[in-house]
Parts: structure tokens; sequence; C-alpha cells
């Protein structure tokens, strides 16, 4: 019986080791094999090796396909909500004196503003209110009650020093309560939701009485709705795991504006337009552009980027300005609500 | 590099294995050395002139207190020149600053700061304990250089332990022969280490060091200091593990780090099972030269308290640190006199020798000891019993169950015979499941490189 024990511990020890060798020089062969693509890669030696193996990707599905299926979490940057609803988690953080920190945003926005209007422009801010406050019902905990009046709080500052900033929470919240305004994988708004932002934006431009130049606009949707892989699965890491293993996509139609005159080219063709959108990637989806050019009937250039935060695109606007001599008479700055709430790491250039 | 880095066992770790494998027993020390230097020159090339200094430096003063001629002399040069490194590299910005606190009347604050090479602290203790063997006699200054600085620069103990003492190690790598045994027990104390790390430690991570942040409320204080605790366990064993595991893949016996520290009944007893090379060291060299318990209470008392404190300094520069070792030296004071007066019973007195260790973790935790003192007066006048926003938003259904699952792995639990022999099993498909975590998540550093 003794023997037998011990044949069976080593006939497990030898099986373990083998394995265990097995996996070190399978992974050193394949080193083997990219060995050009490590020693061209950027960064650290382990930098290098994780980046050029071939079956890191597939390691990072296999585990965050695990992790969210069975055992309902995810990277940090996501936080999973109720019914296949996915949330950046930024929205949700609270950042060290987050009501002190919006209130010194509001101080340089109403500073900017003013020194824009003894330029002769008209700065309108467009705060897009966090997924998390609009869609709350799908969220998984409460909205953080630190943050409840924020939002409101910061357009109260600015509509009380002259500075026009439409609510947009307001039909926001309403419209979500019939229907989703925001895409369920990603952080962004949908079609519906850029819609009634950009209506929104153009109401609160009425009283300024700006005589902008007026265009024609047409908007067409296609036939079939899309599948959108959400940027927030892409954060997860879930990109390339088949649907059980990961939520589903959403599904939305596309929208174009067109334009249906030519008549607002400036010289040599080049667009010139009273309106600039200054912006981030809100304005860059489900054709919010679109859909403020048709609802203000008017051209509008936009410089919004991809990830430019709060400051980002504005400095770069207002360094361009010094330069430019055709300045808009409407200036519209959209960035998202969460940035309000992290402390000022760069200051807006002067003018 | 990371032991759970890729580049580690993929790259290094196989082709140490392969050199090592087919050099002939007598030169086998030789794919160690040169690996060793490799390992310490991916991570700070400059901290190798360092390294090897503070190597030769002790292997020839201890040649010249092994002779016989001035032997006092020698020994004294030599723990004075490795304090000197440790000192310089270490503790010079701490010294200066503190300098310029008790002396407002110094010019403006210097700005002193040198490179902090990982595991300083380690190797200079070894080299510490090694000159102390000699001149005590202990072991003979005959080894072999070569067979030294293997021993001293061996890249599984270099960077974080366990602190070794030369006599047993360096002759180790005279006669190196692989062994089938020894290389799969190895293994699975890699794989251990390696699970516990990857699949334990770092998972808890972003969530213990969420909960001292800001100003945290007594709520965040408990349950941080408690995840913080158990991360710090599974990252600095797992770290030991693997450390031992490697040695013995070739052929190498290390000593043991940790012995379940949270089931210990006293203080005394937990520091016997955590870090247990450290432990032993400043019993060996500092305690018992003290005086250790031979003269009255209040020598020993006393030498208890410094002997912690000292092992508080050791950790850092910084007088949390030494806030910590003073708290434990108390701490074990107070246990000494009131333990056998009054004895509590083994379900009352691990929780209490936890309360102690939990408490002193904030010291550990905290940047400065304002901090550690706020965290203190939160915890027992504060009033708020929740859990901060981001906390919970961090503290997920996975992150829980690996918490309960380190919670599990603290307790000393019983197996059968039959659970222990299958448990085995176990550890490859996990150590492929956390090969592929490495992948998914950042990578936190071993908590003692910064020590």
């Amino acid at each position: 019986m003794i023997v037998l024990k011990s044949t069976q511990a080593k006939y497990q020890s030898n099986w373990i080791s083998i394995g265990f060798v097995g996996t070190l020089f399978l992974g050193f062969l394949f080193c083997l094999f990219v060995l050009p693509q490590i020693y061209l890669a950027q960064g650290t030696i382990q930098n290098k090796v994780a980046t050029a193996l071939p079956l890191t990707q597939a390691a990072v599905g296999f585990v965050n396909a695990w992790r969210y299926r069975f055992l309902g979490s995810t990277d940090d940057q996501v936080q999973i909500g109720k019914d296949g609803w996915l949330f950046i988690s930024q929205d949700l953080y609270l950042a060290t004196q987050p009501l002190e920190n919006m209130q010194a945003r509001a101080k340089a926005v109403i500073t900017l503003a003013k020194a824009l209007r003894s330029q002769g422009i008209q700065l309108m801010v467009a705060v897009v209110p966090s997924k998390a406050r609009i869609q709350a019902s799908s969220l998984r905990t409460a909205f953080p009650t630190v943050l409840q009046n924020g939002y409101r709080d910061f357009i109260d500052l600015l509509e009380t020093s002259g500075v026009t900033a439409p609510r947009l929470d307001v039909p926001l919240l309403a419209a979500a309560q019939q229907q989703a305004v925001f895409l369920k994988t990603d952080t962004h708004w949908n079609i519906k939701g850029a819609k009634i932002a950009a209506q929104t934006v153009a109401q609160a431009a009425l009283p300024l009485q700006l005589e902008l130049p007026v265009a024609r606009f047409q908007t067409i949707q296609s036939a079939i709705p899309q599948e959108i892989s959400g940027d927030l699965i892409h954060l997860m890491g879930l990109e390339d795991v088949a649907v059980p293993f990961r939520p589903e996509n959403d599904v939305d139609y596309s929208q174009q504006t067109q334009n249906l005159e030519n008549s607002n080219s400036g010289l040599l063709g080049a667009p010139s337009s009273a309106v600039v959108l200054v912006g981030t990637s809100y304005s860059l989806r489900s054709n919010f552009l679109g859909a403020l050019e048709q609802s203000l009937g008017t051209r509008v250039l936009s410089v919004a980027r991809e990830g430019s935060g709060f400051e980002g695109n504005m400095t770069i606007f207002l360094e361009d300005i010094k330069r430019s001599k055709a300045l808009p008479k409407l200036l519209i700055w959209e960035f998202n609500e969460r940035f309000l709430y992290l402390p000022i790491t760069k200051k807006l250039p002067p003018i | 590099m990371n032991f759970q880095s890729y580049a580690f066992i993929f790259m290094f770790l196989p082709l140490t294995l392969l050199v090592f494998f087919f050099v002939p027993k007598h030169w086998r020390f030789l794919p160690l050395l040169l690996s060793s230097i490799i390992f310490y020159s991916l991570l700070e090339i400059k901290a190798v002139f360092l390294l090897w200094s503070v190597i030769v430096i002790t292997f020839l003063i201890a040649k010249k207190v092994a002779q016989g001629q001035h032997r006092r002399t020698w020994f004294w040069l030599g723990i004075t020149l490795n304090l000197a490194f440790l000192a310089l590299f270490k503790y010079a910005t701490f010294a200066l600053d503190t300098l310029q606190l008790l002396t407002p009347l110094l010019p403006a604050k210097v700005d002193f700061q040198l490179l902090l090479p990982i595991g300083l602290s380690f190797y200079i203790f070894n080299a510490i304990a090694y000159l102390s063997d000699v001149y005590r006699k202990e072991i003979p200054a005959s080894l072999d250089f070569w067979h030294f600085a293997t021993g001293m620069s061996f890249f599984a103990s270099l960077l974080n332990g366990p602190l070794l003492r030369q006599s047993s190690i360096a002759a180790q790598f005279k006669n190196l022969h692989f062994d089938a045994n020894g290389f799969s027990i190895g293994a699975q104390r890699f794989m251990q280490g390696f699970c516990k790390k990857v699949l334990l430690a770092d998972a808890l991570a972003p969530l213990a060091r969420e909960c001292f942040v800001g100003t945290p409320s007594s709520a965040n204080l408990v349950f941080g200091s408690v995840l913080y605790s158990l991360q710090l366990f599974f990252d600095f064993s797992g770290y030991s593990d693997m450390a031992i595991g490697i040695a013995r893949m070739f052929g190498i016996y290390l000593p043991e780090n940790f012995n379940q520290p949270y089931s210990a009944t006293s203080l005394s007893q937990f520091w016997q099972r955590w870090h247990m090379s450290l432990s032993g060291f400043l019993k060996q060299y500092v305690y018992i030269p003290l005086g250790g318990n031979r003269y009255g209470e209040f020598r020993t008392g006393l030498n208890l308290v410094l002997t912690m404190t000292l092992g508080g300094l050791w950790h850092g520069a910084n007088w949390t640190f030494i806030c910590w070792g003073v708290w434990n030296g108390i701490f074990l004071l107070l246990e000494r006199m009131f333990q056998q007066p009054f004895p509590l019973p083994k379900w009352l007195a691990i929780p209490r020798t936890l309360v102690v260790i939990l408490l002193g973790r904030l010291f550990f935790v905290a940047p400065d000891v304002q901090t550690a003192l706020t965290y203190f007066t939160s915890l027992f006048l504060g009033n708020t019993w929740q859990l901060s926003q981001n906390v919970l938003l961090l503290a997920t259904p996975e992150r829980m169950l690996v918490a309960c699952i380190a919670i599990l792995g603290c307790l000393p639990l019983q197996l059968k015979p039959i659970w222990i022999k299958h448990s085995r099993l176990v550890w490859l498909p996990l150590f492929w499941v956390a090969i592929a975590f490495v992948a998914a998540r950042t990578a936190e550093p071993f908590l003692y490189y910064k020590f």
C-alpha cells in the first residue's frame, strides 16, 4: 500500500514537472519565434516580451471573458450595470474635493467667456451629463449623492455670470424615461440622445439673437440598424470574445446630415462658419454635429477631437484664433460632466 | 524584471535552466552567477556596481577577520562599511530632513537624493550576517569567492530575500546536482507563489490602496487594514515561495520565511512566523548581542523595543517605520509582562494578536506620521462607519471572492492527507490561469521592493 502511494505521488509529481517545464519551454519557443518583434518593441524587457508574444491577446480575452461571465466583474475602468448596460467608472468615482474642483472650473469658464466676449465671440457651454446620471436606473449602485446637484450647480454658476449654458440633463432625463439616450456598451449617446442635445443647444442659441448665415440641411438615416461594439467593451478587453462571454453589441441607426446648398463657402471654397464647435468625442458621435447644424440652420465648423477632455481642444482653438482674422460669432464648447469634478491640472491660455 | 513577468517565466528562467542542465556539476554555479548579474542589470545597471563592491569588500574583510590579526578592527571596519553603504543610499535624505527639523537654524533644505537600489537592505544584511558569523568563528572564511559571490547575488533571493546565512548557502554552490524530485517540489512551490501573487495579492491591491486615499472613513480604515494585510502576506509570501521554489529547481535550499503568521496566538509567535529570516537575523545579530534577556526585566524590555525599532527602520527611511517598530516593541513588552499572569484562550488570543498587527499596519501604510495619527484619530474618534463611494466601486464580486479565498488561505486549516495529496494537481491549471491574468492586469510591483 505504501509503495503504491509513493508511486502515485511520484507519478503526480512527474506530471506536474512535465506540465510546468512544458509551459515554460512552450513560452520560450514562442519567444524565439518572435525574437525580432521583441527586439523592436518599445519599453522595458517585460513590456517587450508581453507585447510581442502572440498569445497575449488571447489570454487577455480568456481572462476577461471568464471574469465577466462567471464573476460578474471586469476591468476597474468599467462598471457593469443592469441588463447589459455598461458605464465608465470615471462617471462614478469621486475625486478629492469634487465640488471645489467644479467651482474652480466654473470660474475658469466664466473668465474665458468674458475674454471671448471682448473679442465679439459669444461662448456657449454644452456640458454633456454623465451617462450614469441619465441612465441611473440601469446602474447597480446609486449615483453618488455628492454629485447629485453638481451638474445643476455648475450650470447655475455659469448662467448667473451671464454665460449661456443650456441644461442638457433635463430633456435627456425626460427622454430616457421612454427610450435609451445613451448606447448600452459605449460611453457616448445614441442618435436620439445626440439629437435631443443638439436641439437643446440650438434652442439656447435663439435668445442670443446672433445673425447667423442660413443654410438648409437634410438628414438621411440608414435603412437597417447597425451593430455597434461600444468603447466600453474594448476597455473590458472583450472585443475579440464571442457574445455569450461578453455583453451584446448595441444596435442603432446611422444618420448623416448634408448641406443642401453650397452657398456658404468662403474664399477659395473653404468653409467660413459663424459657429464653431469645440468638443470631445461626443461631438463626433451619433451625428451630433449634423443634428446641431440642422437645428441651428447654419453651418458649424467642428474642431472636435477624440479624448480632448476639458481644456485640450479649447487650448488649441484659443491658440488658433490668435492667428485667425475671421472670428466666429458663436463658440460652442462641449465637454463631459465627469471632467468638472477633477482638479485643474492645466490652465487655459490667455487670449 | 519581476518573477511574475513573461520575460522571466518564458525567457529568463527556461534559458537559465537549460544552460544549468547542460553544464558540468562543478561549474553549475557559473550560469547562476551570470544570470544573476543579467537579472540585476535588467533592473538597475548602476546598482550592479554597488552590489559587487559590497561582495568584494565583504569577502576580503572576512578573510582578514578569519586570519586572526586585528580581527576585531577588521570586523568593525566591515560592519561600518556595509552600514555606510546602507546609510548613504537609503537613509541619507531621511537623516538630513530630520536634522533640518530638529535644528531649524540650519540653512535651507539640502536636496540630496541617491538612487535606492532594489534589494540593498537584503544583501547588506546578508553581508553583515556573514561577517558576524566569521568573527564569531561560527563559520570559516574559507569559502570560494565565486561561490560566495553567487550566494550573495543569487537572483532568486537577491531582491526580497529570504535573508541568507552564507554558511548554509554558499557551500551549496560547490556541488549543484539536478534532482528530479527536488525540481518537482521547486516547480510546485514556484507555481504556488506565482498564484498567490498574481491571483490574490495583485487582485486586492487596487482596493486596498483606495481604502487609504484622501481622508479615509473609519470603515475604510478597518477594511483597508484587513485587505492590505492580506495583500502584504500573499505578496511577500508569494515572492518567498517563488524564491524558494526557483532555488529548489536548481538544487539549492533556501530558508522558509513564513509559517501561517495570521494564526499566531501571540505577538512573539507572530514574529517567529512572519518574515522569519529577518526576525531570525534581528534576534541573532541585534537582540542577543544587546544582551537579550540576560540582564533583568528592564534591560530585556529595552532590548526588545530597540530591536523592533531597528527592524522597523530596516523597512524604510521614514518615521512611520520607526513608529511601527516601537509599536511592535511595546506590545511585545506588554505581552511579556501580562501573558503569564493572564493567559488567554486560543480563540481570543488569535484575534487579539491580529488587532495589534492590523492597527500597527496603519503606521506601515501611512506616508508620514501625521497621516498615521490622522488614521488613528479617524478610527477611534470618527463616526463614519460607511465605506467610501470609490471603495464600493472597486469592491467587485471578483475581489470579494478573492478576499474570502485569501482569508481561508490564512487560516490554519487541517486538510485530510488525501486532500493534501491531490491538491498538488491544482497548481498547474491555476498556474496557467495566473499566466493569463498577468496579461490582463496591470502588473503590481512587489511591496517589499521598496524596502
